[in-house]
């Protein structure tokens, strides 16, 4: 009975998230108080139970970055760049666009991806109106090149922030598995959009001196401001870089340098704490209990055995699995918050492992185990990156869409996947090259 | 005391169909600074002012970065301008959301606009606009008020 009411439960919540009925973080609250109420978890578990509480790690590392990133978002640094880089391509619009999607992958790989878009769509608007063209080129990279920076680092991004807590990954880990995989998939992709929309754009060499009139040094608000919140963040990132050979989480580095930035930037607490994405760590909060609830029950230990029979995965060879997860959840991206995807996928692919892998063996060394950490990779990269075929799959991109209209660019939802799903097949089979060709071709698992 | 005891019977009216350069001649001249607009039937759909004529020009992606404002090129406005003439008026004004009816009472018309920060209300009836009531409507009612105390 207590089965059927965990599924239960699970299955409204999930099917009320994905379509939107209601607010997300509303909906996993209701689901993971409904999972404590009801005794399937109890308190003391969804709290501090090791196997099944919510996963603090996760919720203050995101509260830190986002500390931290508001704090140096005030600052207008990233304008600054965007502005510089706009002059770097001496206003040639092809240029502009390259550099860009360039510069929206690099910060979205150390911000969220919807403060990314927040900051490169407004500047992509200015710079498509002072040079007259169609700025939709420009929204389309930037929303694919947000999703392809956050795939690249342990920050960039809730799923990987999820995946490392759970599979006990470093930031290095990301750097060597995921970065190259994200550089390899975005020179690819920057040659499309060149192909695709290089030769839409001509202007005028009179026109292009507007960009280069530009003073980018006005766009700097505060330079003691930025000089402590870079001093803050030249320490973080080191920080995250060395966590496992100072042994200390991500998340205690990133407490430690949002409580430093609070005290030295003298930026008064309220406001910040006014303008952080409370409902995002509230309703991981709420998914964590809802998720507790259903691998208690053993909903998930049913799946993974059903998977295992369906996909027959070899402890030696997981190939088959990493393309069936890839693929699966790039597919499921396109209309699905990636997070509650993530969420439970992760406990399916642990109950999985541990029944492939032989016995005796600690959980670390199973869920680490190098024929299993292709199978982590694989799900990075397609839930990351198949959102970006629809204009509902991410946040970034109803965010994008939603400044659009109302600057008076609206884009329609055939133009967006017209382009959106060819770039995103692009995007995972180049995905799936990397991970066939480094993993099970050149066994290259460092 | 009721509005209309107090009510301007001379409001400015605009078609829906008149341009931003007809409403910007308009606005220099008429008594308190606002327009409103009326649809063919002559019912009230909106309410220009000095501010929506500015808020016209301003791209609105500087009002997701303010940031941005001091990168616009220095003839941004002057070029504005000259593309905005035929916008109509429609795209330029306020949708009306607050007026109040001519047998309102003057304390009604007195909180809309100390609540909502507005200085001018549409006086309508039968969705009709018969007249404005500014603050210095108010203001005057007040001094004689206070004379006759």
């Amino acid at each position: 009975m207590i089965f059927w009411i965990a599924t239960g439960i699970f299955i409204v919540s999930f099917g009320l998230i994905i379509t939107e009925r209601l607010d997300k973080t509303k909906v996993a609250l209701a689901g993971g108080g409904l999972m404590m109420a009801l005794n399937i978890v109890t308190q003391h578990e969804a709290f501090y139970d090791r196997k099944y509480a919510i996963d603090y790690n996760v919720i203050f590392l995101l509260f830190g970055m986002m500390v931290i990133v508001n704090i140096l978002s005030k600052t207008g640094v990233f304008q600054f760049l965007a502005i510089k880089s706009a002059k770097l391509a001496r206003g040639r619009p092809v240029w502009i666009l390259v550099l860009f999607t360039g510069i929206t992958t690099v910060f979205s790989s150390f911000l969220n991806n919807v403060t990314t878009v927040l900051i490169l769509i407004p500047v992509s608007l200015l710079i498509a109106d002072e040079l007259k063209i169609d700025p939709f080129p420009f929204l389309l990279s930037e929303i694919m090149a947000s999703s392809l920076g956050g795939t690249a680092t342990l920050i960039g991004g809730p799923p990987n922030i999820l995946i490392a807590s759970k599979v006990q990954l470093t930031f290095m880990d990301f750097i060597y598995h995921l970065t190259p995989a994200v550089l390899f998939v975005f020179s690819f992709f920057l040659l499309t959009i060149k192909l695709l929309f290089g030769k839409k754009f001509r202007v005028k060499e009179e026109v292009r001196q507007k960009i280069l009139a530009i003073n980018e040094y006005e766009m700097i608000k505060s330079y003691s401001l930025l000089i402590r919140s870079l001093g803050v963040l030249g320490l973080v990132i080191p920080g995250f870089i060395f966590s496992s050979r100072i042994h200390l989480e991500p998340a205690t580095i990133a407490i430690l340098g949002a409580a430093i930035l609070l005290i030295i930037s003298k930026e008064n607490l309220q406001n910040v704490l006014r303008e952080l994405e409370w409902s995002t760590l509230f309703y991981f909060i709420g998914l964590f209990i809802v998720v507790a609830g259903v691998v208690k029950v053993g909903l998930i230990s049913m799946l993974s055995d059903y998977m295992i029979s369906f996909t027959k995965p070899d402890a030696e060879n997981m190939f088959v699995t990493s393309m069936i997860i890839l693929w699966f959840s790039a597919i499921a991206s396109t209309v699905m918050e990636n997070t509650i995807l993530i969420a439970s996928v992760i406990p399916l692919v642990t109950d999985m492992a541990q029944t492939l892998l032989p016995s005796g063996l600690d959980l670390k060394l199973i869920i680490q185990h190098s024929t299993l950490m292709p199978v982590w990779w694989s799900l990075a990269l397609g839930t990351c990156l198949g959102g970006n075929a629809t204009p509902i799959g991410a946040s970034a991109n109803i965010v994008t869409l939603g400044l659009a209209e109302k600057a008076g660019y609206p884009i329609s939802f055939k133009k967006y996947l017209i382009y959106g799903i060819p770039l995103t097949i692009e995007m995972i089979i180049l995905s799936t090259v990397y991970i066939w060709l480094r993993y099970y071709v050149l066994k290259f698992y460092l | 005391m009721k509005v209309k005891d107090i009510m301007d019977t001379t409001p400015n009216l605009a078609r829906t169909t008149d341009t931003f350069e007809h409403l910007v001649r308009m606005l220099d001249e008429v008594k308190y600074r606002v327009v409103f607009v009326v649809d063919a039937e002559d019912n009230l759909v909106g309410i220009v002012t000095e501010t929506d004529i500015v808020k016209a020009l301003i791209p609105k992606y500087l009002t997701f970065d303010e940031f941005l404002i001091s990168a616009i090129n220095e003839h941004y406005l002057e070029n504005k301008c000259i593309e905005s003439r035929n916008l109509a008026s429609t795209q330029i004004m306020t949708k009306t959301l607050l007026s109040v009816h001519e047998d309102d009472t003057l304390m009604k018309a007195a909180a809309l606009m100390a609540v909502n920060k507005i200085h001018t209300l549409p006086v309508v009836k039968d969705g009709k606009v018969v007249g404005i009531v500014h603050l210095m409507n108010l203001v005057r009612h007040i001094m004689k008020i206070l004379r006759k105390d």
